[in-house]
């Protein structure tokens, strides 16, 4: 019985669908720039978490030690990181290394050679190469150094640079998401109204046949129901029809994201794809809820039943 | 079948439809309502077909008191009671099988039920051969034959017409009573709404008259007096 009744609400469903098509599509339409728009903040999200990730794996930290801290004393240093937990490694570069990588570096510079031979002495001291296991522990390294008795070996760090660079990176992605949100918000506030007011004309046209439901017994979950079945099918189609769109944009995209992160980047049609069955059902349930609020609202309004 | 004890209706302050409206239809009667327009007979109907609830008293319809009904009990009620009206309510889109199948559907029956009684309630009033048919085919007589079959789909053990002859001719009104006569004749109660006098008068049954929204006559052969 309760299928028989499910599945003739959900004929006189599709029949309201058909109807007054030029409406339907309208809003699925509305329905699918929004579901689309989601998925662009979602790619944004994507490419700005890979872009930290990418500027966090090549960062180390180096430590240039005092010129005058001897071989065993920077040892004693390196040996000391090493046993922290956070450390993934930690090479020495002793002072006559530096002085020979420099060299090589400015071997065809005759001012900046003959500035060093006018030094006389080697002027650099070591340098200690730090690589967390966790990017965010760098900041814990440098507060634990600082305070051990080695702090006073130290010279000075480069952390702050890198620092600079992902807290750029996370303010722009944070801010692209933030517009993501704002303009899915907006879509999301859209896409109610329309559906509320698809709902609200449906009513009105259906106006005499809710009556005659009425009037021969029909119950009123049996009238409430093809409408929500309606929304549902305007949210399926929508989420179809925009990831479908979506993929195709993805797909374009792609070219430019392994220009854009040296060919070492993400494959973001790959990614949703593994993804889209969750993709799918998050979207569309999202979008149901949504219906499913727009109408229960128009059919308060405008059904009595 | 019928009881109405004490019913009043009000809307607002200044309007009192119905006054102190006591009334007994026995099971398997046919009853004319009479009255002229606006003395309360359409709103009877909105009672007792559970559209609008009484302001006091007490309405009992097969045993069924429905003075207080709750929403939810409503479809139940109407698929006990037929219901027919002067601007019949067919559906244009729907051919006229289909009309009268859509009671069924949106009641929740079976396709075998649907496919079984349709046919079976056509014959009764006539338009097995215009199942096919879509209402707009059909003269305003077969329109309202329509809507009679759509009504008794549900095998009522009550029909009301409301004014169902109200702007038929003198032929096809002949036609709509005598199938009215005839569904009687099967057992169902027939409340027939109306303020035709020559129906009333050629009827020589029960007539209750209404007036400014008080019963003033209730004749067992009567005919129409105001």
């Amino acid at each position: 019985m309760w299928l028989v009744t499910f599945f003739r609400a959900g004929g006189f469903a599709l029949q309201n669908v058909f109807r007054n098509f030029s409406l339907s599509l309208v809003t699925v339409l509305i329905m699918v720039v929004t579901v689309f728009s989601v998925n662009i903040v979602l790619v944004l999200q994507l490419l700005g978490v890979t872009a930290l990730q990418s500027v966090q794996e090549r960062i180390d930290v180096s430590l240039y030690l005092k010129q005058e801290v001897d071989e065993q004393a920077a040892r004693g240093l390196q040996s000391y990181m090493r046993q922290l937990a956070q450390t993934e490694s930690v090479d020495l570069l002793l002072r006559d290394r530096v002085l020979a990588q420099f060299q090589d570096r400015h071997a065809e510079e005759p001012s900046v050679m003959q500035s060093l031979k006018a030094l006389g002495d080697n002027p650099f001291g070591s340098v200690l190469i730090v690589r967390a296991t966790e990017p965010q522990f760098y900041q814990l390294l440098i507060d634990t150094i600082n305070a051990s008795p080695y702090a006073q070996l130290i010279e000075k760090q480069d952390f702050e640079d890198h620092r600079q660079v992902i807290g750029k990176i996370s303010n722009v992605t944070d801010r692209l998401r933030h517009i993501g949100i704002g303009i899915t918000l907006l879509f999301l506030l859209i896409t109610m109204l329309i559906v509320f007011n698809t709902i609200w004309i449906k009513l009105y046209t259906h106006q005499e046949e809710i009556g005659i439901m009425k009037l021969v017994g029909a119950g009123n979950w049996f009238i409430r129901m093809p409408f929500f079945i309606e929304g549902l099918i305007y949210a399926v189609l929508a989420v179809a029809a925009a990831l479908g769109l979506f993929f195709s944009f993805a797909d374009t995209l792609q070219p430019y994201v392994n220009d854009f992160f040296d060919g070492t980047a993400i494959n973001v049609v790959a990614y949703f794809s593994e993804r889209l069955p969750l993709l799918f059902a998050v979207e569309f349930g999202g979008l149901a809820v949504l219906t499913l609020i727009a109408t229960t609202v128009a059919m308060r309004r405008y059904l009595k039943v | 079948m019928i009881n109405l004890k004490n019913v009043n209706k009000c809307y607002g302050q200044k309007i009192h439809a119905l006054k102190d409206v006591s009334l007994s239809i026995a099971p398997r009667e046919f009853v004319s309502l009479v009255g002229q327009s606006g003395t309360g007979k359409s709103t009877l109907v909105k009672l007792l077909i559970a559209e609008e609830s009484p302001t006091s008293g007490t309405i009992v319809v097969g045993g069924w008191d429905i003075t207080r009904i709750r929403r939810i009990e409503v479809p139940m009620l109407r698929r006990q009671i037929g219901v027919v009206f002067q601007d019949i309510k067919l559906l244009e889109r729907k051919k006229v099988g289909e009309n009268v199948a859509f009671a069924l559907q949106v009641s929740g029956a079976p396709r075998s039920r649907i496919t079984s009684i349709v046919p079976k309630v056509l014959k009764i009033v006539g338009l097995e051969d215009k199942i096919e048919r879509y209402p707009r085919q059909l003269s305003g007589g077969e329109q309202q034959r329509v809507a009679l079959a759509r009504s008794l789909v549900h095998l009522p053990k009550v029909l009301i017409a409301d004014e169902p002859t109200g702007h038929l001719d003198a032929p096809n009104t002949r036609e709509i009573i005598e199938l009215l006569l005839r569904i009687n004749d099967f057992g169902t109660t027939v409340l027939l709404v109306t303020h035709d006098r020559e129906v009333v008068n050629n009827l020589r049954k029960r007539v209750i008259t209404l007036d400014n929204g008080m019963v003033i006559g209730d004749q067992k052969v009567g005919t129409y007096i105001l």
